[in-house]
């Protein structure tokens, strides 16, 4: 059955079928196998339970904080204050890209985002500094990357809710991997630097230019301790969190006078569309993630890996093989909704804390947005860049690389991510 | 000059999009009005939180359609590219084809579970189940009913609108 179903949802999604079409048709193909008659009763259930969960609507409102931040020009701001702390090194403009993707990260948490918003202005300026637009596009496709590692991540809030672990922990681990990340994808661009022999822009910025800036970008900057902090001490939940960022992000914009009443709605319009796009698959997953505990596809799952529970790093090395090659062929939302409840099991049985497991499988399922054949930021950054999409695909793999390399790295010091919320959790 | 089906296609589209962005707005408003009752006013209604999963269920399913007209949602359009132009109207066909019956299937079988859901009420809102659920049947009848305008054309995709 559940062979069936992955033929069926792989044949469909390569036919360009919309995901959620292709999930629902799996679905039904599922139920065959079960009993037809429970489709009028299990189909809208399933279909409505999967999205009637209150921690989920903080996903539209970290999205809407995004969109309302690009519309208030925040995003100029933050990327000013990189190229000033970063832009007078040699490859300037790839680490302005790099670190500009960690100040975003720390209210959007969406990758695509992040690619489409820094990608459009940074790929030009990168080109213009001698970067080939190739390296410059999987640069901003990887350091995208960043953005659902660091907190707001809709990835981790998704997670969460699959297995009430909770968020402002998850987090808090996000934070010294996507730094990581960073500090990985500078190393890369550095070298690019040195080997093109790029030459250096300008030259230290004045402790004035860079006050000004830090003060100009300061309300964007602030954005993530207010989530964390407010999630973490209890004031408030995720979805308060989502909600309550938003309307600063808005405030900030309006008092700044970058933010009308027209950019307003065209940001709510933006975030109905993506959150309509993302909801739906996860609806549609949440049918087929029904089908398969019912078929008790997690418990064989189990009794498979048995003879490997004892070795934790093994049981996640293996997790993040079969997360790697689903999350090539599969949209992130769905492949995270359908491998969670079905890990879950075994990672509790291996003794891995569900924290870990949660940075992990998030890395994992982010590392898939510039994997081919579907990662959708490398689609995003071919667009923006105005590269075919298989030259970027050929000169994406020591971006996805250099994030495995981190991925091995996180599995095998899970202090990495558990330490900051043991301190602060 | 457009026809009448293109005018009434970008006119419900127009329409659910606005309606389900509104639905997006008040479920923001609601939620931040459970968070200042609950600090300003010392104590939360409880009907908050429900009201916004409901709001944006509703906008969600509500956008559907509209935003598959778009082509906005995620999915792989490499096959079409490589196809020659017979093959390719097919898979369009069969594109359309699929979409629609699963809309109508969707509309019709979720509209009769909302409607056997009526006898229980909702813990915070306390009223009938049968409300929230017909957002489902709403959203797969405006889908069937935006596909069935659009006809087997090619589909759009996220790509296209970023280019």
């Amino acid at each position: 059955m559940t062979l069936t179903m992955l033929g069926v949802f792989l044949v469909h999604v390569l036919l360009g079928l919309p995901l959620f079409i292709a999930l629902l048709t799996t679905a039904l193909v599922g139920f065959l196998f079960i009993d037809f008659s429970m489709v009028p009763r299990m189909m809208p259930q399933q279909f409505f339970s999967g999205i009637n969960v209150f921690s989920l609507m903080a996903i539209p409102l970290f999205i809407l904080a995004g969109n309302l931040m690009n519309a208030s020009r925040l995003t100029d701001r933050l990327m000013g204050l990189a190229r000033l702390l970063v832009g007078h090194f040699r490859g300037g403009m790839g680490h302005v890209n790099v670190v500009s993707s960690v100040f975003f990260a720390g209210v959007n948490g969406s990758a695509v985002a992040d690619t489409s918003a820094l990608g459009s202005l940074l790929v030009p300026a990168m080109r213009k500094d001698g970067y080939s637009t190739a390296f410059a596009a999987g640069l901003t496709a990887g350091s995208s990357l960043i953005g659902p590692i660091i907190p707001p991540s809709i990835f981790m809030i998704l997670y969460a809710s699959l297995t009430n672990t909770s968020v402002g922990d998850l987090f808090l681990a996000g934070v010294i991997p996507g730094l990581i990340l960073g500090v990985a994808f500078m190393a890369m661009n550095a070298w690019y630097a040195w080997r093109h022999d790029m030459p250096k822009q300008g030259g230290l910025p004045s402790a004035r230019a860079l006050g000004v800036a830090t003060l100009g970008a300061l309300p964007a900057l602030v954005a993530p301790f207010i989530i964390v902090a407010g999630i973490v001490m209890g004031f408030v939940t995720p979805t308060e969190s989502g909600a309550l960022t938003a309307l600063y992000v808005a405030l900030c914009g309006m008092v700044l006078g970058n933010l009308k009443l027209r950019d307003f709605w065209q940001a709510i319009v933006e975030t109905t569309r993506l959150t309509s796009a993302i909801f739906l698959i996860m609806a549609a997953s949440a049918t087929i993630s029904w089908l398969l505990s019912y078929a008790q596809v997690p418990t064989q799952f189990v009794e498979l890996l048995t003879p490997y529970i004892s070795d934790p790093i093994v049981i996640l090395l293996m997790l993040s093989g079969i997360t790697f090659v689903t999350g090539m062929f599969m949209e992130e939302v769905s492949a995270l909704m359908l491998l969670t409840p079905i890990f879950s099991p075994v990672a509790m049985m291996a003794g891995i804390d569900p924290v870990h497991l949660g940075i992990i499988i998030t890395l994992n399922i982010t590392i898939a947005l510039i994997t081919p054949p579907m990662g959708a930021c490398v689609y995003v950054a071919a667009a923006v860049s105005r590269l075919e999409i298989v030259s970027l695909f050929r000169t994406i793999w020591p971006f996805v690389l250099m994030a495995i390399l981190v991925l091995l790295v996180l599995i095998v010091f899970p202090s990495l991510t558990l330490w900051l919320p043991t301190v602060l959790g | 000059m457009l026809s009448l089906r293109s005018r009434s296609l970008l006119v419900s589209q127009k329409a659910t999009l606005w309606l389900a962005s509104s639905l997006l707005l008040i479920d923001l408003l609601a939620i931040l009005f459970g968070v200042f009752m609950r600090y300003i006013a010392g104590g939360a209604p409880i009907w908050t939180d429900e009201l916004a999963r409901y709001l944006i269920i509703a906008s969600v399913l509500l956008a559907m359609g509209a935003v598959w007209v778009e082509g906005g949602h995620m999915r792989v359009a490499l096959i079409e590219r490589l196809l020659p132009s017979g093959l390719c109207r097919l898979l369009n066909v069969y594109q359309w084809l699929l979409t629609l019956m699963l809309a109508i299937g969707g509309a019709v079988v979720s509209y009769r579970y909302a409607m056997s859901v009526s006898m229980f009420t909702s813990s915070g809102l306390g009223i009938s189940r049968t409300i929230p659920m017909l957002s489902v049947p709403a959203g797969f009848a405006l889908l069937a009913w935006q596909a069935l305008l659009y006809g087997p054309a090619p589909l759009k995709t996220i790509a296209e609108e970023v280019e």
